[in-house]
């Protein structure tokens, strides 16, 4: 694979086309797996719908303008990404644009449960960011070592220091606590305290129609562009036998986003107040002894 | 082409149900279970997240107000279903999906000034409902012992300190009775100091009266143990984050009940070893509500709900769907658990959920009431000295 050409920000509207497409037929594929192929459409339309509904002395401008955000931010993330030998925006700093737009959800989660102005959805967006201070380091130690291997903070030079092995290779435990951070980030799986139903849907708690419908269909885009940062970090990007690169990237994309999909549904809540012990303890010492075995080697 | 149409069609595949469920109701909410795990549908999470509100069983007055008060909470478009019997639940929600595709129910505007003149209820081609002021759910409004009044006329909440001495913010935040995995009726009249319960009381609303000229049943129709049993994992797993094994759960629960035990019997031992291997659910569950078995021999409470919650999940994966202590009748106070189980043992129960709350944040608090018997709140008699007590 040769060099990534940046195709500049007049295609946006064809990265946020893939984007969607891509993450519709993951939806898609993944309610199959469920046996409910129609799922995610039925949802969809449920949604369409239906009218948004207020509450009371609701902080409409930062609880809407924060679920317009969610698949912004996913967009943002993929604009990064080599789509085989195109990308959007050839950032010299990919990896550390992807990681600030990852905080920058902090911000919209939490937002998007303080508009309702009501007691559970606060509760939703306050157990988003005690989940997010147990993630977010190790998440951000895990996708140094790619960096480091790769010498470079550009996506492109990191696909291309994988082409005679693929980083996931060698960085297993670097490429574990990564989708360990995709999860928390989309509020998936064990990390779906934030949006459970034992507070009435977290965060979601008084959203409808419209709103609802971004906020969900947003943490769908967040695990797509997660999985396809994922990708392009540890499994080679666009690298593979007789396809071309942009499919292979994509093929990839939807088949780690499937894996995380599955995986979240076989795992049990983690409660917040435990897992930061976790995410502290385990998974970054863990996180820093994979970057130092990268660096060691990187040396030698 | 209909794009209307089509996009009815499609939701309507998936519509999400807010269970009401009245005391002595749980067979009808089964059913209401069953049914729309058959349709592919959803037991909605909240008012926001519902499409049809249905009420299970034949509700007291206030229940019955706290319907009404919940559909108005909707978004459009809504409608109700109302099923008192099992057999009811399928035409029940066949009648309110017909409503609803064309429109449902109009908000009914509960508070002056909560009209905002854009026609609620026509299908959702409006802009959305810009500011109906009516929707409040926080209830905030006999707070925290300030009078200072805040944002739309709701007073601020008052501070106090929370468990580890801190100075938080104290709202006062009713849990129930219109809850998934939640006893009927019950009602938690908790104050929250961020999502921990500094201080909660437990309130019964009443049941029905008899329905004029029926003869009063005088023992109330018992759900077999196996099957209340299969509720309380299910509801723990709903909870829990276990979705998949909470429907197998469901299903070894209506097998049960269909009459075919072996099959049921089949799915049970499917769900007991997935629980058994998922060290994660053991690790969640553990220490959360546990209840002292020298407290509740104490006050004579059944000793198999001794523990946490992931000792209750455990006992009650423990035996056989179809135990032969669930062969005992109700009033010996079985509860489908070994051990014996004084009479009266569900009241005295409810009697100590205070206690045992205060102090948990909401997510152990959801988890232990889901980890008691469903029929909790069920038997009649036996729990109307709560609300004096």
């Amino acid at each position: 694979m040769g060099e990534v050409t940046a195709v500049g920000t007049g295609w946006v509207p064809l990265a946020a086309a893939v984007l969607l497409a891509t993450t519709a037929v993951t939806a898609t594929a993944d309610g199959a797996l469920l046996g409910r192929p129609d799922r995610p459409w039925a949802e969809a339309a449920r949604l369409l719908r239906q009218q948004r509904r207020t509450t009371l002395a609701a902080d409409t401008l930062l609880g809407r303008g924060a679920v317009l955000l969610a698949p912004v931010v996913a967009l943002l993330m993929v604009a990064v990404v080599p789509l085989g030998t195109w990308t959007v925006a050839d950032l010299g700093v990919g990896v550390v644009w992807f990681n600030a737009l990852d905080v920058v959800l902090w911000a919209v989660f939490w937002l998007a449960g303080w508009g309702a102005n009501s007691a559970l959805a606060l509760v939703g967006a306050y157990r988003f960011l005690a989940q997010a201070l147990a993630y977010e380091l190790p998440l951000m130690f895990a996708l140094a070592a790619p960096a480091v291997a790769a010498q470079s903070l550009r996506l492109g030079d990191v696909v291309a220091a994988q082409q005679g092995l693929w980083f996931v290779v060698w960085m297993p435990a670097a490429f574990a606590v990564y989708c360990t951070g995709v999860l928390g980030f989309t509020a998936r799986g064990p990390f779906a305290a934030p949006v459970s139903a034992d507070v009435a849907g977290g965060l979601a708690a008084e959203l409808s129609g419209v709103d609802r419908l971004l906020l969900a269909g947003g943490r769908w885009l967040l695990l797509v562009a997660g999985a396809a940062f994922g990708v392009t970090a540890f499994l080679g990007g666009g690298g593979g036998p007789l396809l071309p690169g942009w499919l292979w990237v994509l093929v990839k994309t939807v088949l780690l986003s499937l894996v995380l999909a599955a995986v979240a549904r076989r795992l049990p809540l983690w409660r917040a107040d435990r897992f930061t012990e976790v995410g502290w303890l385990v998974l970054l010492p863990v996180a820093l002894l994979q970057l130092l075995v990268v660096a060691v080697v990187e040396v030698l | 082409m209909d794009v209307s149409g089509a996009l009815t069609r499609l939701a309507a595949r998936r519509l999400h149900v807010l269970l009401v469920e009245a005391r002595g109701a749980t067979a009808v909410r089964w059913a209401a279970e069953a049914e729309l795990d058959r349709r592919g549908w959803v037991v909605a999470a909240s008012a926001a997240d519902a499409d049809v509100v249905l009420v299970c069983g034949t509700p007291g007055p206030a229940l019955a107000a706290l319907a009404d008060a919940v559909l108005d909470l909707l978004p459009r478009p809504a409608d109700r279903a109302a099923a008192a019997t099992p057999e009811e639940v399928g035409t029940a929600l066949d009648g309110a999906l017909a409503r609803w595709a064309t429109g449902g129910l109009p908000r009914a505007g509960r508070a002056a000034g909560a009209e905002d003149g854009d026609g609620d209820g026509d299908g959702g081609s409006g802009d959305g409902g810009s500011d109906d002021g009516g929707s409040d759910d926080d209830d905030g409004d006999d707070g925290g012992g300030m009078d200072m009044s805040g944002p739309g006329g709701v007073p601020l909440a008052g501070g106090a300190e929370d468990r580890d001495g801190l100075e938080m913010d104290v709202l006062h935040v009713p849990l129930g009775p219109v809850l998934p995995a939640w006893p009927a009726g019950l009602v938690l009249t908790g104050t929250l100091a961020g999502d921990v319960v500094t201080g909660a009381g437990v309130d019964v609303l009443p049941a029905a009266g008899p329905a004029p000229g029926a003869v009063p049943a005088a023992v109330p129709v018992r759900p077999p143990g196996g099957a209340l049993r299969a509720d309380l994992v299910a509801r723990v797993l709903t909870l829990a984050g276990r979705a998949d094994l909470a429907g197998r759960a469901r299903t070894a629960r209506g097998l049960l009940l269909a009459g075919d035990p072996s099959a049921a019997q089949r799915q049970w031992v499917r769900v007991g070893r997935a629980v058994g291997r998922s060290r994660g659910l053991r690790w969640s569950l553990r220490d959360v509500g546990a209840l002292d078995g020298v407290l509740l021999a104490e006050h004579r409470v059944p000793a198999g709900l001794a523990g946490d919650v992931a000792d209750r999940l455990a006992a009650a994966l423990a035996d056989p769907l179809s135990h032969p202590l669930d062969a005992e009748p109700l009033d010996a106070g079985s509860a489908g658990w070994p051990g014996p189980a004084p009479a009266g043992w569900r009241a005295r129960l409810l009697g100590l959920l205070p206690g045992l709350v205060t102090g948990a944040e909401l997510a152990g608090v959801r988890l232990v009431l889901a980890s008691l018997p469903a029929d909790l709140t069920a038997v009649v008699p036996e729990v109307e000295q709560v609300r004096h007590g």
